[in-house]
Order: C-alpha cells, then sequence, then structure tokens
C-alpha cells in the first residue's frame, strides 16, 4: 500500500482548486478551454498561412505546449492529461459502444506506446511537422480520431494507457512531479466494500447499497452507496487508488476522487520523484524499462535532429550504403537513412548499453543468479528519468525561452486576418522572447546537470540498495552510460541550430 | 432534429466562409507585367545584403519601388527579420540590408509597393548555414577562456561586488582596474563572444 496519505498535505482540500477538481463535471473546466485551444489549431493549421512562424497551428504545440508541459510534469504533475481535450468526445464513444471488450492481452503494456512514442518522433523529423501548420493539424485530428474509436471499443481508457505518445510521454515525466493521488484512509479502503474508485459509481439502473462499515471501536456504522446513471465511471487505466505507489497510467482525471463514495481520495504532495527510489513502484518488465530509457535517448537524437551534424551524418550514411547513387528519390533516402538514426539511436544503442551494463554488474557483483538479466535493468532503468527530463527540459526549454513572446503577434495576425483589430491593425513581429543566448545556455546547463546529479542520486542508492559493500562496481556501468549521455547532451547543444526540411543525397 | 441538422450545416457553411474570407487567403503575387528575383550576398549566418532585382514585363528595370523583405525561419518560435532597400536601385537592383540570425531554411517574403499603390509580394526559400551561431547560447569556447586564464577576473564580474585585480601582478604591483567593461556586465554567466 502506498504510504503517502497519512500525514501529506491534500491539495484537494484547497478551497477552489479542489472544490473544482471535485464536481462532477470538474475535469470539464481543464479540458473545455484546451478543445477550443485544439479546435483552433486546427481551424488556423488547415485555413491559416501555411508559414510555420505564422501559425497558431505551429507555434502553439511545438513551442508553448512542450516547453510548458516538461516543466509542469517536473514542478506540478501530469496536468495535460488532465485537461486533455481528446477524450472528451469518450462519452458519446461509450454510447456508441457495443459489448465493450478488454484490450487485447497481448497488447496491454506500453510496447504499442513505445511505438507510437518513436513513430511520431520519426513522422515529426521525416515530415517535417514543425514547419507545417496543416500536418500539425492533422495530427491534432488523428489523436482525436483515435481516441474515439478506442474509447469506443474497448472498455477501459486504452487509448490513454496503451497508445497515447503524449500520454506515455507525460507518464514517465510525471513520476517525477511532487503529487500522486492516494487514499487519505487505508482503514477506509480495507473495509469498503463496491471500490467504487477503480470499479466506478455508475449504473444503467439505480442500486442503492447499504455498507456496513467497521470503526476503529468495533462497532458498524451504516454508509449508504448510490449507483446510478448519474454515476462515475471508474479509473479508466484500471489503477485501484490504495496500492498505488506510483504516477505511471495515471491521467488525474479524479475519476477515482469523485467515485469514491467515503470521500477518501486525494491528491497528495509528495517528495519529487519519490517513486523513483521505491522498487514496487515498477514493474520489472522489458517493456517499462526501455520506455523510460529509450525516452532518455529520444530525447538526444532529436535534438540531434535540429543541428548541422545531422545532416553531415545522414548525407555520409547514404552515401556509404551507396542510396545516392541508387536513384532513389531523395525523399525514400531520407526515409531510410532516418530510420537508420532512429533504431541505433533509440533501439539499438542503448539496448546494448544497458544490456551490457547489466550484464557487467551482474558479473562484478557475483549476481548473476541472484537477479536476472531483466530485473538488472528494471532496478537501474529509474535512473534515467531524471536525465530524461533535464534533456527535455533543455531542448524545449530553449524553443521556448526564446519563443514565448511569438504566440502574441501570430495571434494578432490570427485576428487581423478575420478583421479583427482589436488587438492592434499590424502584428508586433519584434516580439520573441529570451534574447540573451547566455542566459538560455545557462537553463540548458542547469536542466541537464541537474538531471544528471539527479540520476546518479537514484543510480547509487539502486546500488546500494542492491549490492551494498559491491555497490560502487555495481554502479559505474551506469554511471558511465549516464555521464556520456550528459556529455553527448551538452556537445549537441553547444552546435548553432540549423533546421533543415529539405535534404539533398545527390 | 431536421432543424438541427441544418443548423448545423449552416454553422459549417459559415466556418468555411469565413476561413475563405481570410485575408491571408487573398493571394498577391507579382503580377505578369513584373518579374523579380532575389540574390544574397552570403548565405552563412551573420550580415549580408540582399539583391532585389525587379524587372517590367519589357525586362527593363524598375527603380520606383519600395522593397521591403520579411524572413522567416521554417520553424516556428524565432523572431522575423525585418529588412527595407535604403538607398535608391541601381538597373533595378535593390540593396536591403539584411541579417541571417540562424542556420537553417528561411522563407523570404518581398514585397514590391509601387508609387501607383500597387503591392505585390514574392516568397523565396534560402538554405542558411550555421558557422557562427548559437544554438541555445552555451558559449562553452568563452566558458573554456574563462576558466583557462587566470587573469580574466572580468568572466566573474556578475558575481565580483568590488574592484579586483584585472591584470597579471608585475614585479610585485597589483593594479586595480574597477571600470568593468560594459560587455562583460549583465546577468550572463558565460562572457559574451563569439561561436
Amino acid at each position: 500500500m502506498s504510504v503517502l496519505s497519512r500525514h501529506q498535505i491534500d491539495l484537494l482540500k484547497l478551497p477552489i482548486i479542489g472544490r473544482i477538481a471535485r464536481m462532477r463535471y470538474g475535469r470539464l473546466v481543464f479540458q473545455l478551454p484546451m478543445l477550443l485551444i485544439a479546435l483552433l489549431l486546427i481551424y488556423d493549421g488547415f485555413t491559416g498561412p501555411q508559414k510555420a512562424a505564422e501559425n497558431l497551428a505551429t507555434v502553439v504545440p511545438w513551442v508553448h505546449y512542450r516547453g510548458i508541459i516538461v516543466l509542469a510534469l517536473l514542478l506540478v504533475g501530469n496536468v495535460f492529461c488532465m485537461g486533455c481535450p481528446f477524450t472528451i468526445p469518450r462519452t458519446l464513444a461509450k454510447r456508441l459502444s457495443t459489448r465493450g471488450r478488454r484490450f487485447p492481452r497481448i497488447l496491454r503494456n506500453k510496447w504499442l506506446a513505445i511505438f507510437s512514442l518513436f513513430a511520431i518522433f520519426f513522422l515529426y523529423e521525416y515530415l517535417d511537422l514543425w514547419a507545417s501548420p496543416a500536418l500539425t493539424a492533422w495530427v491534432i485530428v488523428a489523436y482525436f480520431v483515435a481516441s474515439f474509436v478506442l474509447e469506443a471499443v474497448f472498455t477501459e481508457s486504452a487509448f490513454c494507457k496503451y497508445v497515447c505518445p503524449l500520454g506515455t510521454f507525460n507518464f514517465a515525466y510525471s513520476t517525477t512531479a511532487p503529487t500522486q493521488i492516494a487514499s487519505r484512509s487505508f482503514d477506509i479502503c480495507r473495509t469498503c466494500v463496491g471500490k467504487e474508485c477503480i470499479n466506478g459509481s455508475y449504473s444503467p439502473d439505480t442500486v442503492i447499497r447499504i455498507d456496513q462499515i467497521p470503526t476503529a471501536i468495533g462497532e458498524t456504522v451504516e454508509k449508504t452507496v448510490t449507483h446510478s446513471p448519474q454515476g462515475i465511471p471508474g479509473c479508466g487505466t484500471l489503477l485501484f487508488v490504495p496500492q498505488m505507489k506510483s504516477n505511471m497510467d495515471c491521467v488525474l482525471c479524479m475519476d477515482c476522487v469523485r467515485a469514491c463514495p467515503h470521500d477518501n481520495v486525494g491528491l497528495m504532495l509528495r517528495t519529487p520523484g519519490r517513486e523513483l527510489n521505491e522498487p514496487d513502484a515498477w514493474r520489472k518488465t522489458w517493456d517499462m524499462s526501455f520506455l523510460v530509457i529509450g525516452l532518455a535517448f529520444l530525447g538526444i537524437i532529436n535534438a540531434f535532429g535540429m543541428v548541422p551534424p545531422v545532416y553531415q551524418v545522414m548525407q555520409d550514411i547514404a552515401r556509404t550504403l551507396g542510396l545516392a547513387n541508387a536513384g532513389l528519390p531523395d525523399s525514400t533516402i531520407e526515409w531510410i537513412v532516418l530510420m537508420l538514426l532512429f533504431l541505433f539511436g533509440v533501439v539499438l544503442i542503448p539496448g546494448a548499453l544497458t544490456l551490457t551494463a547489466a550484464y557487467m554488474t551482474r558479473q562484478v557483483t557475483r549476481t548473476h543468479h541472484k537477479y536476472r538479466q531483466r530485473e538488472t535493468v528494471a532496478a537501474f532503468a529509474p535512473a534515467f528519468v531524471p536525465l530524461g527530463l533535464g534533456i527535455w527540459i533543455a531542448h524545449y526549454g530553449f524553443h521556448f525561452l526564446i519563443g514565448a513572446l511569438t504566440i502574441i503577434p501570430v495571434f494578432q495576425n490570427f485576428l487581423i486576418d478575420h478583421r479583427i483589430t482589436i488587438l492592434g491593425t499590424a502584428p508586433n513581429w519584434s516580439l520573441g522572447g529570451v534574447s540573451d543566448t547566455g542566459f538560455v545556455g545557462m537553463v540548458q546547463i542547469v536542466a541537464l546537470m541537474g538531471g544528471f546529479l539527479w540520476s546518479m542520486v537514484i543510480a547509487q542508492r539502486i546500488a546500494f540498495r542492491l549490492y551494498k559493500r559491491d555497490a560502487m562496481p555495481a554502479l559505474l556501468p551506469w554511471a558511465l552510460i549516464l555521464l556520456t549521455m550528459v556529455f553527448v547532451c551538452i556537445w549537441i547543444f553547444r552546435q548553432p541550430m540549423e533546421m533543415r526540411g529539405t535534404i539533398l543525397f545527390g | 432534429m431536421h432543424g438541427s441538422v441544418f443548423t448545423r450545416l449552416l454553422v459549417l457553411l459559415l466556418l468555411f466562409t469565413i476561413a475563405g474570407c481570410r485575408e491571408s487567403a487573398q493571394e498577391t503575387e507579382t503580377p505578369d507585367d513584373y518579374q523579380m528575383t532575389l540574390d544574397v550576398e552570403s548565405d552563412s549566418v551573420g550580415e549580408t545584403t540582399l539583391l532585389v532585382t525587379l524587372l517590367n514585363a519589357e525586362s527593363e528595370p524598375v527603380n520606383d519601388a519600395v522593397i521591403d523583405v520579411k524572413g522567416d525561419m521554417n520553424h516556428a518560435g524565432m523572431v522575423p527579420v525585418l529588412g527595407s532597400s535604403e538607398n535608391a536601385p541601381e538597373h533595378g537592383v535593390y540593396r536591403v540590408p539584411f541579417n541571417w540570425t540562424m542556420g537553417g531554411e528561411w522563407i523570404l517574403v518581398v514585397t514590391a509597393s509601387l508609387p501607383d499603390d500597387t503591392t505585390f509580394s514574392e516568397e523565396f526559400n534560402i538554405n542558411i548555414t550555421a558557422e557562427d551561431g548559437n544554438m541555445g547560447g552555451m558559449d562553452m569556447e568563452a566558458t573554456e577562456e574563462a576558466e583557462s586564464a587566470l587573469g580574466n577576473v572580468a568572466a566573474l564580474a556578475p558575481f565580483i561586488p568590488d574592484c579586483v585585480a584585472t591584470e597579471e601582478p608585475q614585479d610585485g604591483d597589483i593594479t586595480e582596474d574597477c571600470s568593468i567593461p560594459e560587455e562583460d556586465k549583465g546577468g550572463s554567466f558565460f562572457p559574451p563572444g563569439g561561436g
């Protein structure tokens, strides 16, 4: 059981935020503005100027959303999933749903989500989503469609838990957040009959149940619990609150809060990244390990894709493989070369490094009989979370800092385009962001080094917990990987930025 | 039910109409009786001059236009660079001072305004190589200089409240210089410098 609740601060007891979060339609308070923004982006993406710098569909997601979300995950939690507009049609989807089957067992893991992350970042580079308002709008439309279809077909929130790349990214890094859903009292959960937090309080017909709740002094009290068509669905990602030890898979929808008949679920403050030091909070499976390790390496590849050396590397790969002389169109060559870069950078290299590190750790500590390869990788996987988040903050934070105010002239331009001049008759294109590159560089260094140091602390604790006196030799291979990653990142972020949509291989 | 469907169709029609009426949807391409070309003096990061040539249908130079240039990068979040022709053109060639602030693909919109209020624009895509630019401002070369140079106390200027020795002591003398250069002041931990 989670040990959060006893003396922790419950944010849901705050006067305004808590009240809104506990309201039946409280989530809509966050979702509706996001829905309006999403619709605006789709509209401008399809009908507005097709220059990325002048269209809301490219400015908002690729500059502001990315920059804000990584900070929000670290400082607050998974607030975007809380306000996710893509699940608003789920009520209609549920009405259209037939028998409501479960998601196929073979897919009930993170591999599909990892694939979708890989795919969205690959397409981001290959199709130059960052440069195309229309394509970005199509991505947003695709999110709505995919969420709707999966909600209609399956009983659980399969899109959120098993597919959505945005949500998967948020899940992974919400593990560093200072908040977590938890029970206020385990005694109440222990005696709860209906477990409405996961089962929900929805029923097609009204059912009234009278529970006999034992008290501490040996008596019982009666608690009337009503299930009805106005009830709240249980946790869509099938998390059972009293057993929650992690933010993984929690979308902060607050359905558990609203469904609990005993008002026993809260959003508790906790030590940031607490679960990174709790071995029981992580599933010791390959998919979970590869998710957090692969995401960190994906951050490196994503940043590498924006600096000049990547174009030379791509052309060298094409030349080495003879693709340039094979008569293939540049777009096909780019697809092949990018895929190779992604496969090596996100799959093969991290896989090889971590498997080698796990093997070396087991050998030097003579624990190859005690801990399997999978368990060793899984044990050290949480250590990659802080550095991964640091890499993403350094990258996305850069774009956000230098372009935070660009949304103003873009929005002015949007209004003027529709003959609305309340914000002026001409966009103020001089608005940008932080112009002091030294400051931006310092922010990046702080993010990278902060993430690296935090990762090292976690890795060291893991090593001491598992290997006692052999902790230092056990730690060494993992420390080398983390150190190499941060050095590579510092080198990448030193490079001047150069984003090209067209690469010629001839 | 029918009223509801009709209302939805009406809203859709209205949306399409609004979208079609967007000013950005109104093309202002170069009329057939003019031709505009663009050359650049340098395709590397830094200051440069754009050479905009404007000719009429008879391929004769047009020397009475005002040329404005707006340069955006192909990705969002960058401040556009604006430029205008300053001096009188020669043989229809307008010189526009410009600054490639970053490497990558640029989209230049060149607008010509004629005395008869005719205005038209052309879009040009240009690839700029990043030689001297900074991506995230991590001026590590300057940092290395600061770390290696024993007397380079100016690098730590933001953190030094009082006058300090800024020159290597010679023959036992210590020279104090409280006039820290302006460019070394400010909130940046890393001293400003090139590439």
